[in-house]
C-alpha cells in the first residue's frame, strides 16, 4: 500500500436528525423529555484515500452523500464518527459561493481573503487578477445581491482559486457558468493539475468528470459503491443508470425507498460490530484488541456530545465555590470565620465595616 | 473541559486572522459615514456630557470615591462599561451575522466573538486616554497601583470572551436572546455603580453587598481602584469578589464552549 496521501477517510459516517418542528429541536437542545427523532445516515461508513496530485471525481445520484463528503473533507461540518486526515489547506467552491449579499464584490474579496488567512497586502495584490478572472467589470463595486447567478458563482470561483490552496474541492460549481467561463475554469483546473495540486471534483456531469479526473469515487445512498480508474467506474455507473432507466416507475420508486429506509435503519453499533468482526477475521486480532482499535478509529476525532464526567465535576465544584463566596460576601463575615462556622452565613453582619 | 482548551487554543492559533478581521470590521462599519471613525468617540462623549450634567452638576448625587472629583471618577468607570456593553452585544450577534459565510468555507467559528472583542478595543483605548487626561487635569497622578490595570484588563478580555462564546451560541438557538441581553445590560448599567457610587450612597448594606457580586462591577470598580489608587486586589471585599468573578467566568466558559461545540455543525440549519 502506498502510504503517501493527501486525504484519508476511515469509516466516516454522518448522521442528520430529522426534526419535525423547531420546538422539537429546542426540546432536544434543553434535554426536555425524550423526543423521538428519525435519524438519517447520509454517510454509512466511507473509507478512501486520495494521493497527492490526484484529481478525484465524486459521482452519484442526488442525495447520495456527495456534498456531505466534500463538506466533511473541507472541514465545514464535522463527521459523526470516523477519522478524517487532511494534509494541507483546503478551499471549497460550491454553488452558493458563500458570499455576503449586502457587501460589494470588492468587500467580499477582502472578507473572504481575510477569513482564509491572507493579509490585506496579499489581497490587494490578488484583487485585480480575481476581478479579471471573474470578468464582472464595473459590477465589482455593486452589492453582490444585484449580481446575476452566473456572476456570483464566477466571483466565488475566482476568489477560491486565487487563494492558492493545496487541495481544491469543487462542488457542482461549474454547472452555472456559460461556455466561456466554463472553459476558463477547466483551463484553471488543468493548470492546478500541472502544478501537482490535489483536486476533488463533485459533479453530475459525467463528461466533465471523464475529462478532468484520474480516479472516480461512486457514492450510492451513503455508501462508497466503487472507487477506481475513471473510465471503469464511469462505465459501471453508466450501465447502472441505463438499467435503472429501463425499470418501471414503480420498481424505481421501490428501489429508492428501500435504499432510503436502509439509511434510516442504519445503526452505528451494528456497524461497529461488523468492523470488529472484520478486524478479527482479516487481521487475526483478539476480539478485545479489535474492539479497541475500531473504537479508536471511530471516535478518536469526535468530541463527545454530552458533557464528560470531569467537566460535570468541574461545573459542580465551581457552582459550589461561587455560591459559598457569594454568601461570604453578602453576610459580611471574614472567610476564616465562614469556613469555621458556616451557619453564620445566614446571619449577616449589619455593620458597614468589614472584618 | 478539553473542548474549552481546544477553543482557547483556536484563539491563539488564529490570532493573526482575528487581528486583521478586527481592523477590517472597524473600517467597514463606518465606511459610509462622512465623519467615519470619529463617531466612535463622538457618541460616548455626548453620553458622558449628559451624565455629567445630570449627575455631576444638576443632582450632585454622584457620590464618587472619597477625595476624587466626579468627572474623572465617572469616566474611568464608564470607559470600560461602554466597551463591555458594546462588545457583549456585538459578540452575541457575531455568529448569527456570519453564519451564511462560514457555512460555505473552512473557518474557526469560535474566533468570531474575539474579532468583536479586538475590534472594539480601539475606541476603548481612546476613552481610557481621555480618562487619564481628565485625571491629570484634576491633579491625580500615576502610582504603583496602576500595575493592577493590567490584571483588570486581562479580566475584562476573558470575561468578554466567556460571555461572547456563550451568548453567540444561544443567540443562534434562541433569537430573543439578543434582545433580552440588551434589557439586562440596560438594568446592569444602573446597578453597576457607573454613574453613582452605591458604596457611599444610602443603599441598605445587604443590597450593596449583593450588587458587588456583579462581575461587571468587579471590572469597573477594579479599573477605578487601580487608576485612582484606591485599593488592592487582596483587600476585602475584593478577595471574595475575585473568587466569585473567576468562578463565574469559568462556568460561562465551560457552558459556552460546550454548547458551541455541540451545535457548531447545526448553526446553518437553525436559522
Amino acid at each position: 500500500m502506498d502510504t503517501e496521501y493527501k486525504i484519508k477517510l476511515d469509516n466516516v459516517t454522518k448522521e442528520y436528525d430529522l426534526y419535525k418542528t423547531k420546538s422539537d429541536r429546542m426540546r432536544n437542545f434543553f434535554n426536555l423529555g425524550n423526543v423521538e427523532v428519525p435519524h438519517f445516515w447520509s454517510l454509512k461508513g466511507v473509507s478512501m484515500t486520495v494521493k497527492p496530485g490526484e484529481t478525484l471525481g465524486i459521482i452519484g445520484i442526488n442525495g447520495s452523500g456527495k456534498s456531505t463528503i466534500s463538506n466533511i473533507i473541507s472541514g465545514i461540518i464535522p463527521q459523526t464518527t470516523g477519522t478524517v486526515t487532511v494534509n494541507g489547506d483546503t478551499s471549497i467552491i460550491s454553488i452558493g459561493a458563500g458570499l455576503k449579499w449586502n457587501l460589494t464584490g470588492d468587500e467580499n474579496i477582502r472578507l473572504k481573503g481575510l477569513m482564509q488567512g491572507l493579509s490585506i497586502k496579499e489581497i490587494a495584490e490578488l484583487r485585480d487578477s480575481i476581478v479579471d478572472f471573474a470578468d464582472i467589470g464595473n459590477f465589482i463595486n455593486q452589492p453582490v445581491k444585484d449580481y446575476s447567478t452566473g456572476m456570483r458563482s464566477r466571483l466565488g470561483f475566482a476568489i477560491a482559486v486565487h487563494i492558492n490552496p493545496d487541495i481544491m474541492i469543487i462542488d457542482e460549481a461549474l454547472s452555472v457558468g456559460d461556455d466561456t467561463f466554463y472553459q476558463k475554469c477547466v483551463d484553471k483546473i488543468m493548470e492546478f493539475k500541472e502544478q501537482g495540486k490535489t483536486i476533488l471534483f463533485v459533479s453530475h456531469s459525467l463528461k466533465q468528470v471523464e475529462m478532468l479526473c484520474d480516479r472516480v469515487a461512486w457514492m450510492h445512498f451513503g455508501d462508497l459503491r466503487e472507487i477506481g480508474e475513471a473510465g471503469e467506474v464511469i462505465q459501471h455507473y453508466r450501465d447502472f443508470s441505463e438499467d435503472f432507466k429501463k425499470k418501471t416507475a414503480k420498481e424505481r420508486r421501490e428501489y429508492q425507498q428501500d435504499k432510503k429506509q436502509d439509511q434510516l435503519d442504519f445503526n452505528i453499533e451494528t456497524y461497529q460490530d461488523t468492523l470488529i468482526d472484520q478486524e478479527v477475521k482479516v487481521n487475526g486480532f483478539s476480539h478485545k484488541e479489535a474492539a479497541r482499535k475500531v473504537g479508536k478509529v471511530l471516535y478518536k476525532q469526535i468530541s463527545p456530545a454530552k458533557m464528560t464526567t470531569p467537566t460535570k465535576w468541574m461545573v459542580a465544584l465551581s457552582v459550589f465555590v461561587l455560591l459559598f463566596f457569594s454568601m461570604v460576601n453578602i453576610s459580611g463575615h471574614s472567610i476564616k470565620h465562614s469556613v469555621k462556622d458556616p451557619v453564620s452565613l445566614v446571619h449577616p453582619r449589619m455593620h458597614k465595616m468589614r472584618k | 473541559m478539553n473542548v474549552m482548551f481546544n477553543v482557547i487554543r483556536d484563539q491563539i492559533a488564529n490570532f493573526k486572522i482575528i487581528r486583521r478581521m478586527a481592523k477590517y470590521d472597524d473600517r467597514a462599519t463606518y465606511q459610509s459615514h462622512y465623519l467615519g471613525l470619529a463617531w466612535e468617540f463622538l457618541n460616548p462623549l455626548i453620553q458622558i456630557g449628559i451624565y455629567y450634567l445630570v449627575f455631576g452638576v444638576a443632582l450632585k448625587r454622584g457620590d464618587p470615591m472619597h477625595g476624587i472629583p466626579y468627572l474623572p471618577w465617572m469616566v474611568t468607570g464608564i470607559a470600560p462599561w461602554l466597551y463591555m456593553n458594546k462588545t457583549t452585544l456585538d459578540a452575541s450577534k457575531s455568529v448569527y451575522q456570519q453564519v451564511g459565510l462560514v457555512s460555505k468555507m473552512k473557518f474557526p467559528v469560535s474566533v468570531l466573538p474575539s474579532i468583536k472583542i479586538m475590534g472594539n478595543l480601539y475606541s476603548f483605548w481612546t476613552m481610557m486616554a481621555f480618562a487619564v487626561f481628565l485625571m491629570f487635569t484634576n491633579h491625580i497622578w500615576p502610582t504603583v497601583s496602576w500595575i493592577q490595570f493590567i490584571y483588570y484588563f486581562f479580566c475584562m478580555i476573558v470575561l468578554m470572551y466567556a460571555l461572547g462564546i456563550f451568548n453567540s451560541t444561544v443567540s443562534v438557538l434562541i433569537r430573543d436572546w439578543h434582545i433580552t441581553l440588551q434589557s439586562i445590560l440596560r438594568v446592569l448599567f444602573y446597578m453597576s455603580g457607573i454613574l453613582f457610587n452605591f458604596q457611599t450612597s444610602k443603599f441598605p448594606i445587604l443590597f450593596v453587598r449583593v450588587l458587588e457580586l456583579n462581575p461587571l462591577y468587579y471590572i469597573v470598580n477594579g479599573f477605578r481602584e487601580s487608576l485612582l489608587s484606591r485599593g488592592w486586589i487582596w483587600q476585602q471585599p475584593n478577595l471574595n469578589l475575585t473568587i466569585t468573578f473567576w468562578m463565574f467566568v469559568l462556568l460561562f466558559m465551560l457552558f459556552g464552549t460546550y454548547l458551541h461545540n455541540k451545535f457548531r455543525a447545526d448553526f446553518v440549519d437553525l436559522i
